[in-house]
């Protein structure tokens, strides 16, 4: 059963066994695990359902209505970082690209010595990723769906001597419309509003869309119910109040929201939460060829490869709505004008590094998150390395120009090696780097260590009993490969474990 | 989706992103739409509708700062749609230049959002050339669909002498 703005306009006041805030990645498996455990499990998500006539190739629009601050959130800190979070009912899985990849051993290895987590030796997130492939349906993008766009990437990491392979996504059928940024109008993505969520509620799950949760509320150490605010959901008008008590809450509203939550309901261990924030480091090279590369088909990112020479560097294509990747790109007036035939020759190839930016998330006005990273100069000099090692294969390729942002010392337009040569300078820092937050993590540690982290290694807050967080917001560190996949094992395996456990808590 | 600005404060962001369009979609003979074919500015204020009410807020006030302030960029104490164009055009890039990291960051802010809304015009993807697999006939956003491009894509890389297939088990992995 899901209930939409006009069943819960006047609000409610409701009991349950369980209740998981947030239907995303990591909520929605949850859900799923609850009600088939016999749970009764209401689900709360701020947004809306998205239905595949709502859905609109108009980008803006599109990311307006259906992400957290209308997709312009930004994180300060060193420099202006968007970071994009999906507000609607499957919350990031609608408009991310679907890569599934496992969390590498040692970055497992790392998280089990470091801080204790001695459950992931145990063979049960093998077990558990197994479970999340399957059920997305997660295999390579077929070769028909890249487009010269993802082959071009893929001779561009040949030249560049990096081996690299289709991506694994979690798609059926992918049909290469590059459009996963404003959702798969065909479902063919397996986002989990198509895959985790439609489950839950056949096993019974409440789901109740437009509901904010603002506050956990506890009888002593106890957990003992949420509240919060019924939200319309275009003019986001708060207009009526909602309870649901349960022994049991389990936070899943992603890295920017739970620590808002936990910290407005004066729930904090040590300080802890929100007390780290974790993002992986990121880069993008555009190259303008002079032959039609078409890169508005072909799968949003098909085409891939895993570094091995720097340890935790991935490269990706990459590809969504011009009116969102291009917003800096182009210079102004006619020069600007003259080059939007450029647009139909361009391929872009991105690099994503675990690197080891540092933040913290605040409570702003309205319970916002106050967002800061700290990007480390030297991981931002990586990159810019990466960057110029990737032009060079580019303009061996044949490629006309290349753009990597805006920077001192480096031309928009890059049409020569010398042009290259400023990327290499130890002039440029961190707050040069044009990046995006789309990997964020760790506001919420899991680690035994109260010190470190505010969340125990069976995803409880420390200190308590029933209040539960198995969102990406419990990483112990950069997962180094794409998040989603190791977020919604993270919350197979725990979820299993506190529906094993009854209402314990 | 389109609309024209209502009340005072309105009137002064619609005048902001109007002498700003002008700058950087100008008219031209290049067949691109300008910022008037286009409708940046009614296009503009109709996204902001749907922004929550901060991003709302202040992607506004960016735009009415510009046109109050924005004259001072070229040393005249008019508001920026006053400007002539080519004054305009060439405040704007001092702008972007400007060693002041606040004016460099708003430039930016103003660029993006106003380049978001040109192109995702679907005339302005027309000239882009951008097209899609296959069509959403429920979206009022339509783009022209072209088929059996991926499936030429893939030939004309088999051309080239690639394989043009990966082993199913071969695939990124970590
Ligand atoms: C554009 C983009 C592309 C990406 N591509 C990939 C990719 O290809 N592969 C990959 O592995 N990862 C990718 N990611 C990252 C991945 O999507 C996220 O890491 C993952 O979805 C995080 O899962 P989550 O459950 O922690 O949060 P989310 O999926 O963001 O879900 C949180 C949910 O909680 C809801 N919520 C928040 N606050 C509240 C509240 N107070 N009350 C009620 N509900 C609330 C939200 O609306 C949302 O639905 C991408 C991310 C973005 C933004
Ligand atoms: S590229 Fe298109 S068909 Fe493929 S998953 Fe993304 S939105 Fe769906």
């Amino acid at each position: 059963m899901m209930k939409h703005f006009d069943d819960v306009r006047a609000g409610f006041d409701i009991d349950a066994d369980v209740v998981v805030v947030g239907t995303g990645a990591s909520g929605a498996v949850a859900a799923a695990n609850f009600a088939a455990a016999g749970m009764r499990t209401v689900v709360l998500e701020a947004g809306p359902l998205i239905r595949p006539e709502d859905m609109t190739r108009d980008a803006p629009r599109f990311l307006a209505r259906y992400f957290w601050e209308g997709g312009l959130r930004i994180g300060l800190g060193t420099a202006p970082v968007p970071s994009m979070q999906g507000r609607c009912v499957g919350g990031s899985t609608v408009s991310n690209s679907a890569i599934m990849l496992k969390l590498p051993d040692w970055v497992r290895e790392e998280w089990r010595r470091e801080d204790n987590i001695q459950w992931l030796a145990d063979g049960s997130l093998d077990a558990a990723f197994e479970r999340v492939f399957e059920r997305t349906k997660t295999a390579p993008t077929p070769m028909v769906a890249m487009g010269r766009r993802n082959f071009f990437a893929r001779d561009v990491l040949s030249d560049m001597g990096v081996p690299s392979k289709p991506l694994p996504r979690a798609v059926s059928g992918c049909d290469g419309c590059a459009d996963c940024l404003v959702g798969c109008h065909d479902g063919r993505k397996q986002s989990v509003d198509r895959s985790y969520v439609p489950q839950a509620m056949i096993d019974g799950a409440e789901v109740y869309t437009c509901c904010h949760v603002c506050t956990v509320d506890m009888d002593g150490d106890r957990v003992t119910g949420v509240r919060g605010d019924i939200v319309e959901p275009r003019s986001r008008e708060h207009v009526a109040k909602f309870r649901v008590r349960a022994p049991v809450v389990v936070l899943a509203a992603g890295v920017m929201s739970t620590p808002v939550i936990l910290k407005h309901s004066r729930i904090n261990p040590r300080g802890r939460v929100g007390a780290t924030l974790n993002a992986h480091v990121s880069a993008g090279v555009f190259a303008v060829l002079d032959e039609q590369v078409d890169p508005w088909v072909g799968a949003s990112q098909g085409w891939g490869a895993i570094s091995t020479e720097t340890r935790g560097l991935k490269y990706e294509s990459l590809w969504a709505d011009p009116s969102v990747m291009l917003v800096r790109w182009g210079g102004i007036g006619r020069h600007l004008l003259e080059r939007l035939q450029d647009i139909r020759n361009m391929a872009l190839v991105v690099m994503v590094y675990r690197g080891g930016i540092t933040g913290k998330v605040g409570v702003g006005r309205d319970l916002r998150p106050r967002i800061k990273f700290h990007i480390p100069d030297d991981d931002a000099r990586l990159m810019y390395r990466e960057c110029h090692r990737v032009i060079t294969s580019m303009q061996t390729l044949g490629a006309r120009y290349a753009h990597v942002g805006n920077m001192p010392g480096v031309p928009e337009d890059i049409y020569t090696a010398e042009d290259a040569e400023g990327l290499l300078s130890n002039r440029l820092k961190g707050k040069h780097l044009t990046m995006t937050g789309n990997h964020v993590f760790g506001s919420c540690r899991m680690s035994s260590d109260p010190q470190r982290g505010p969340v125990d290694p069976d995803g409880r807050v420390h200190g308590t009993q029933g209040l539960y967080v198995v969102d990406t917001s419990i990483f112990p560190s950069p997962s180094a490969v794409n998040p989603q996949a190791t977020c919604m094992a993270l919350a197979d395996v725990l979820t299993r474990r506190i529906s094993d456990l009854g209402l314990a808590g | 989706m389109r609309r024209d600005p209502e009340g005072a404060y309105e009137k002064l962001v619609a005048r902001g992103a109007d002498a700003l369009g002008e700058v950087l979609f100008p008219v031209n003979d290049l067949g691109a739409p300008n910022w008037k074919e286009s409708d940046v500015v009614g296009r503009l204020l109709s996204y902001t509708d749907e922004l929550p009410l901060r991003m709302r807020r202040l992607v506004r006030l960016q735009y009415a700062a510009m046109q109050v302030f924005g004259g001072l960029l070229a040393l005249r104490p008019w508001p920026f749609g006053r400007l002539a164009v080519k004054t305009r055009h060439a405040a704007f890039v001092r702008m972007r230049n400007s060693p002041v990291l606040a004016l460099r960051l708003l430039s930016d802010a103003l660029k993006a959002s106003l380049q978001m809304m040109y192109f995702s015009d679907p005339a302005v993807q027309k000239v882009m050339g951008a097209f899609k697999p296959e069509t959403r006939p429920d979206d009022p956003f339509q783009i022209e669909v072209r088929e059996g491009v991926l499936e030429a894509h893939l030939e004309a890389d088999r051309a080239r002498g690639n394989a043009g297939a990966a082993p199913s088990a071969e695939v990124v992995s970590s």
